[in-house]
């Protein structure tokens, strides 16, 4: 047994990409190489604690199947050759029939050097991957509504009444301590968790409304009408009966929620996207209508991968027009793409049905940390680097902005900007790039013009969907990389999980 | 047995400032994340040394040693790898430990969690590299809620205001006899 005989003083600090609430973590090392995980408490994110994902992270720096070196058909060869070929590769496409999908992890310079690729290829087949619904969310804070704010994390502490829709402390569990904060700091605070489930989040509700599952954006629709009707503010015209037997839920109890929600000086709608419900889009412009009608309300909508905002935002800024996310697996699935490019993202994990698909494509490069079940179907497989390992900025929840420096030295992977430059024959000038995304990020996110008319309507089609058993906490992974984490493989609770959970389209769990 | 030199302590300082020290926890305040059982398995070569209990769909129980006066696990133990120590440690040695799982079945509050994959069976330390350089368990430091707590003895039972019996364990009996 190593005797540490003195602390060791060489903390260095990185960021957590597992969720967006961006976390800090920190790590001791010796020289270059990372020893062991510590907890900076000094962080006002987090202060210093981390869920088990947060863990990964410093599992991610030195694991054993971290894919080190690029691979042309199974074959090891050097990065030159690599991206050469994938060049040539690209050059006998048409520029329609190329796809680029890029991870909602990658980091803003990332997404702006994808950008530039798609735009030498001549192809608008670009979108950002990741949960789908997070994706369907990212889409409903576009349209804008005059006066919602989006709320920074220490309000969510200060506020004196919280409405979560969904299981954030699933997604998000280091936000549990700002909760307990709510729940334990005031006299007459509280807590609404919309929810159709039981779960961790609900145990910190004073209310718990559980509606009918897939119902949420009709329960916000239900607050935003019933509270216009109180203040005078105008009626939209919804039939609240109507949506009340929808919802599952008595009026009374809509009405005292919504009382409750409005009388209160302060308050945040936390939104968590999710597979369980429908149209996350709608729930998140509802939320944002709602937080604009109240006063003293803000609201904040919290996506499953990290960077989900920053890379959504640098894709519309940089392009004119881009294909949305659903847009491009119906293509994949209508067999259009025949050359496609996967920065950081495995399709297999959010879309298993697409996976037979690929028979038809012709040409596939890929980059992942692991040989993911896609990734191994690759002509091309380039090693990818994590945000330890390259740095860059990354835009979080409450909309600030994280800037991180690289502390570990490169396994043999490259990042995601990187690897598109080399694709495009140029060399990566990190510097550059951090001036570019530095001008997109102030410009925030593009705002969609809608009608609220419009909006109402289409969500009052939504019907209520099939009982969503809710998941282990434990297992709560993003994608397929996941399973290669001690913590998810050893955990009895994931072992009897269908892969893919907590994620996407086959996230059904009996029992 | 006299002789017997602890190959962790062996020239580190004596161990102060942690003397009668416990972990604590607030359930009301939990909110399940099992990062506490996390953080224990990457800081001890990947071996959970902490055991959880469902209580319910939205309930769950990290169990941890509550460092016995008078041990049962250790007066189980045929090899003496459990023994009580000075500072109050209940600790097990590395070396001696066979596997046997007599102080599982000898432990009256189910801590300790049989793991037959390294054969030998996981026991709370009380994270004593970090104690030693004068930091708190990796369960406390942490714990994404504030549940756990690392604390003496007398502080604890004397501040009224934490709860020793949680609400939410009472609350899902009375809903269970309902």
């Amino acid at each position: 047994m190593v005797i540490i005989s003195e602390k060791q003083k060489n903390i260095k600090q990185s960021l957590c990409l597992f969720c967006s609430l961006g976390c800090g973590t920190s790590f001791r090392s010796q020289g270059d190489e990372i020893t062991a995980i510590d907890y900076d408490r000094e962080n006002p994110i987090n202060l210093g604690s981390l869920c088990p994902r947060g863990h990964y992270n410093f599992e991610l720096l030195n694991h054993p199947r971290r894919l080190v070196y690029p691979q042309i058909g199974a074959r090891k060869t050097s990065w030159d050759d690599a991206l050469d070929f994938a060049r040539q590769q690209l050059k006998e496409f048409e520029a329609d029939s190329i796809g680029i999908i890029l991870s909602s992890n990658a980091s803003n310079e990332d997404a702006c050097l994808a950008a530039k690729l798609a735009k030498s290829l001549g192809t608008k087949n670009i979108c950002a991957a990741g949960n789908p619904f997070d994706q369907e969310a990212y889409q409903g804070e576009k349209w804008e509504t005059p006066g919602a704010e989006l709320s920074t994390l220490d309000e969510i502490g200060k506020a004196e009444t919280l409405l979560i829709i969904g299981d954030i402390l699933r997604r998000s569990p280091v936000l549990s301590w700002r909760i307990n904060q709510v729940k334990y700091g005031k006299r007459g605070n509280r807590i609404i968790v919309a929810d159709p489930n039981k779960t961790h989040t609900s145990w910190f509700a004073t209310s718990h409304l559980r509606h009918q599952p897939g119902t949420a954006a009709l329960l916000l629709l239900a607050m935003v009408e019933l509270i216009g009707r109180e203040t005078g503010q105008g009626e939209l015209g919804v039939d609240i009966d109507a949506v009340a037997v929808k919802i599952g839920l008595p009026v009374d109890l809509l009405v005292v929620a919504a009382r409750d929600f409005h009388a209160s000086p302060s308050g945040t709608i936390i939104v968590t996207p999710s597979p369980a419900e429908k149209r996350n889009d709608l729930i998140v412009y509802f939320a944002k209508l709602l937080a604009s009608l109240s006063p003293g309300k803000k609201y904040i909508p919290f996506y499953g991968y990290g960077n989900t905002r920053g890379v959504n935002l640098v894709l519309d800024r940089c392009l004119e027009e881009h294909i949305s996310y659903p847009g491009m697996i119906d293509k994949i699935a209508a067999e259009q793409i025949k050359a496609l490019i996967m920065l950081g993202e495995d399709l297999a994990g959010t879309h298993p049905e697409i996976e037979k698909k690929f028979k038809h494509m012709r040409f596939v490069a890929a980059s992942n940390y692991f040989v993911n079940d896609l990734v191994d179907d690759s002509i091309v497989i380039f090693p990818l680097a994590s945000q330890m390992e390259e740095g860059g900025t990354y835009v979080m929840a409450d909309g600030r902005l994280e800037n991180r420096l690289p502390i570990a030295p490169k396994v043999g992977g490259r990042s995601n900007g990187e690897i598109a430059a080399g694709l495009m024959g140029q060399e990566f000038n990190l510097n550059k790039t951090l001036e570019e995304t530095g001008v997109i990020i102030r410009q925030g996110i593009p705002a969609a013009k809608t009608g609220i008319e419009e909006k109402i309507a289409e969500a009052q089609q939504i019907a209520a969907g099939e009982k969503f058993p809710p998941a282990e906490i434990t297992h709560f992974g993003n994608n397929r990389m996941t399973r290669n984490f001690f913590w998810f493989r050893v955990n009895p609770h994931t072992l009897n999980m269908p892969c893919g959970q907590g994620v996407g389209v086959n996230n059904k769990v009996e029992g | 047995m006299g002789n017997e030199v602890d190959v962790r302590i062996d020239g580190a300082s004596p161990r102060e400032g942690f003397y009668g020290k416990r972990v604590y926890l607030n359930l009301d305040k939990c909110c399940g994340c099992r990062s506490c059982a996390a953080a224990c398995a990457y800081g001890h070569h990947l071996q959970t040394l902490l055991a959880h209990s469902k209580l319910d769909t939205n309930a769950d129980l990290p169990l941890h040693c509550l460092q016995c006066d008078q041990p049962a696990c250790a007066a189980a133990c045929p090899n003496d790898a459990m023994k009580k120590q000075e500072d109050g440690l209940v600790q097990r040695s590395y070396f001696k430990c066979v596997g046997c799982s007599s102080c599982v079945l000898a432990c009256p509050f189910g801590v300790i969690k049989p793991d037959l994959t390294k054969y030998i069976v996981p026991k709370c330390d009380l994270c004593i590299d970090r104690l030693e350089e004068g930091d708190i368990p990796r369960c406390v430091e942490t714990c994404t809620s504030g549940a756990l707590s690392f604390e003496a003895i007398d502080e604890q039972i004397s501040d009224s205001k934490k709860n020793l019996i949680s609400v939410r364990m009472l609350s899902n009996f009375i809903g269970r006899r309902r």
